[in-house]
């Protein structure tokens, strides 16, 4: 029935031989192809240079934007109404899969790899939602995780790693959108519509911060609490170190675009910096963006992202400062790229990762 | 002969038809399934993000406000590219405008689009062998790259493809096999030399 074709390219061009070299062939197809392939061992030979040919225009898939925040752009302009929603990114499957896809047909390769991204989340990483009957929910994450949480109109949150929000279910116009955070997030508030004047709250142990639409980071993981602010301004209220009244604080401060403040329940002073934001909120995005900062604390980052153990061969690695940006998808990508950066190997053990010669040498 | 995508695009129109009645979940449903089809050809073509993001806003608005003067469509991916390749044609000519205008600010217009830099190269080919490859594909017209792109990584019909590239079904599937022609023969020619 099929006519025997002549060329690579004529084969090459029609769409049931494409499919069936990037085996999305129907059983039927299959049959056929494989019979043909059979049927001259000539054929041998032009299926192996037409997969190969075909193998060398495969594309890269491009770095894609957070597609739940260009929806919520779209529907603020749009005027829509708004589902919440939280999605869930594991920090460590995304290069396995550019990895896995190599070489090999993916249509759509994104929105399949959305589908297995959520498969292994939902398998591997158990997230806690509680949506009882109480007006609060809290969602956390575990280490090597990350979680966009989605509330329309209000926020677009990204919880870090080994971290913990809650925040109320259901608000009304007039109700303080008020977040409670241990360790670490970044806040993109969305300004409010006029009229509406509701505080947007974040909570740690040391005291809290307060907003009026902006973007920010806030880390709390125990020593203390930094707040980064990269637009907009927010207002922060040390707590007070006598537990007796929640309310009062020890001190407070306002803090504009590029300031970076540290401080503890009770800091009565408070010495904001003015730093490259970036440094402090890029771990959320694509890349990982440092400006001289020192390795010691790109170290306890990656720790307590990933649970990893870190050591050094040498401790004046810890002093040492880099600049610049890593692609921040993979554990293994950023080490690989800190090691060529630092010029020292670098080893990985389980849960340990050595940076500079092995200990055996000397 | 059974299309294996044939399944998902009955599911589209009705998402299309529910868009069309002024379902907002709907929309939000084609939104989320073909942000990344609609981004990935947009950086391909420009490889500039803020661009391409903005141009993908713009042909789902425009979508919304006209949806109920909007037809039913045969394949729904096909009509966004559409859209996607004539937003981002008039971005580009809007931005070089502006940059005519301030010609000492002029960027240098070398990123052409769909090249080579966007392959997926293997790991275990050799510097000399990527670079073969890579100067092959760019001596390929843009447009025969455009169509392969559309062809093996967004996975369209000739029929798709055409509608996109305003050309017929045939010329789309002419490409497609030239480009593969001239592709074998250029790496054919190189590696005789060597």
């Amino acid at each position: 029935m099929t006519k025997s074709p002549s060329t690579i390219e004529f084969l090459l061009a029609d769409e049931s031989f494409q499919r069936w070299l990037s085996q999305s062939a129907s059983t039927e197809e299959d049959k056929r192809w494989s019979s043909w392939l059979q049927s001259d061992f000539r054929h041998n030979e032009i299926h192996k240079q037409a997969l190969e040919l075909w193998q060398l225009v495969q594309f890269q898939p491009a770095a894609l934007p957070e597609i739940d925040h260009e929806w919520n752009k779209l529907q603020q302009r749009l005027n829509l109404k708004s589902e919440k929603s939280a999605s869930i990114i594991d920090l460590s499957s995304k290069r396995n899969f550019i990895g896995n896809v190599r070489g090999f047909w993916f249509r759509y390769a994104a929105v399949a790899a959305a589908f297995i991204l959520i498969f292994l989340v939902w398998h591997y990483l158990p997230i806690i939602i509680h949506t009882d009957s109480q007006p609060f929910q809290t969602v956390s994450t575990d280490y090597g995780q990350r979680v966009q949480i989605t509330l329309p109109e209000v926020a677009t949150i990204v919880l870090n790693a080994n971290s913990s929000l809650e925040y109320p279910t259901n608000w009304t116009d007039k109700t303080d959108r008020h977040f409670k955070l241990q360790g670490e997030a970044y806040f993109m508030v969305f300004s409010q519509k006029q009229g509406r004047q509701n505080h947007f709250i974040v909570s740690t142990n040391d005291g809290k911060v307060q907003v009026v639409g902006t973007r920010f980071v806030v880390y709390d993981r125990g020593l203390g609490t930094r707040v980064a602010v990269e637009k907009g301004c927010v207002e922060v209220f040390v707590a007070d170190s006598s537990k007796s009244n929640k309310d009062t604080s020890a001190a407070s401060i306002r803090l504009k675009p590029g300031d970076l403040l540290k401080f503890q329940k009770g800091d009565q002073s408070l010495h904001p910096q003015s730093v490259n934001v970036l440094v402090y909120s890029s771990w959320w995005s694509d890349q990982l963006v440092l400006d001289n900062s020192p390795f010691e604390d790109i170290i306890r980052r990656l720790e307590e992202t990933y649970s990893v153990n870190i050591k050094v061969s040498d401790e004046s690695l810890l002093k040492r400062c880099l600049s610049g940006s890593i692609e921040n998808s993979s554990l293994q990508i950023i080490t690989e790229a800190l090691g060529k950066a630092l010029q020292v190997p670098v080893h990985r053990e389980g849960k340990v990762i050595i940076f500079g010669d092995s200990f055996n040498k000397k | 002969m059974s299309l294996p995508n044939q399944i998902k695009y009955s599911k589209d129109q009705l998402s299309w038809e529910q868009m069309r009645s002024g379902d907002e979940q709907s929309l939000a449903d084609i939104f989320k399934q073909y942000y990344a089809l609609l981004y990935d050809y947009g950086m391909k073509f420009s490889n500039q993000p803020e661009l391409v993001k903005d141009s993908i806003q713009e042909v789902f608005a425009y979508l919304w406000e006209k949806r109920k003067t909007i037809s039913k469509v045969n394949s729904v991916p096909a009509y966004l590219l559409v859209s996607m390749r004539r937003q981002l044609l008039k971005a580009i000519k809007q931005q070089q405008r502006i940059q005519d205008t301030y010609q000492e600010f002029n960027l240098n217009n070398s990123n052409e689009n769909f090249s080579a830099e966007d392959l997926l190269i293997m790991d275990e080919e050799i510097a000399a062998e990527k670079k073969l490859i890579k100067q092959a594909f760019d001596k390929i017209p843009t447009r025969m790259r455009e169509a392969i792109y559309l062809k093996t990584y967004s996975g369209l019909s000739y029929k798709e493809i055409s509608l996109i590239m305003h050309i017929n079904s045939q010329v789309a599937r002419n490409y497609v096999s030239e480009a593969f022609r001239r592709l074998r023969l250029i790496l054919a020619e190189a590696s005789s030399i060597y």
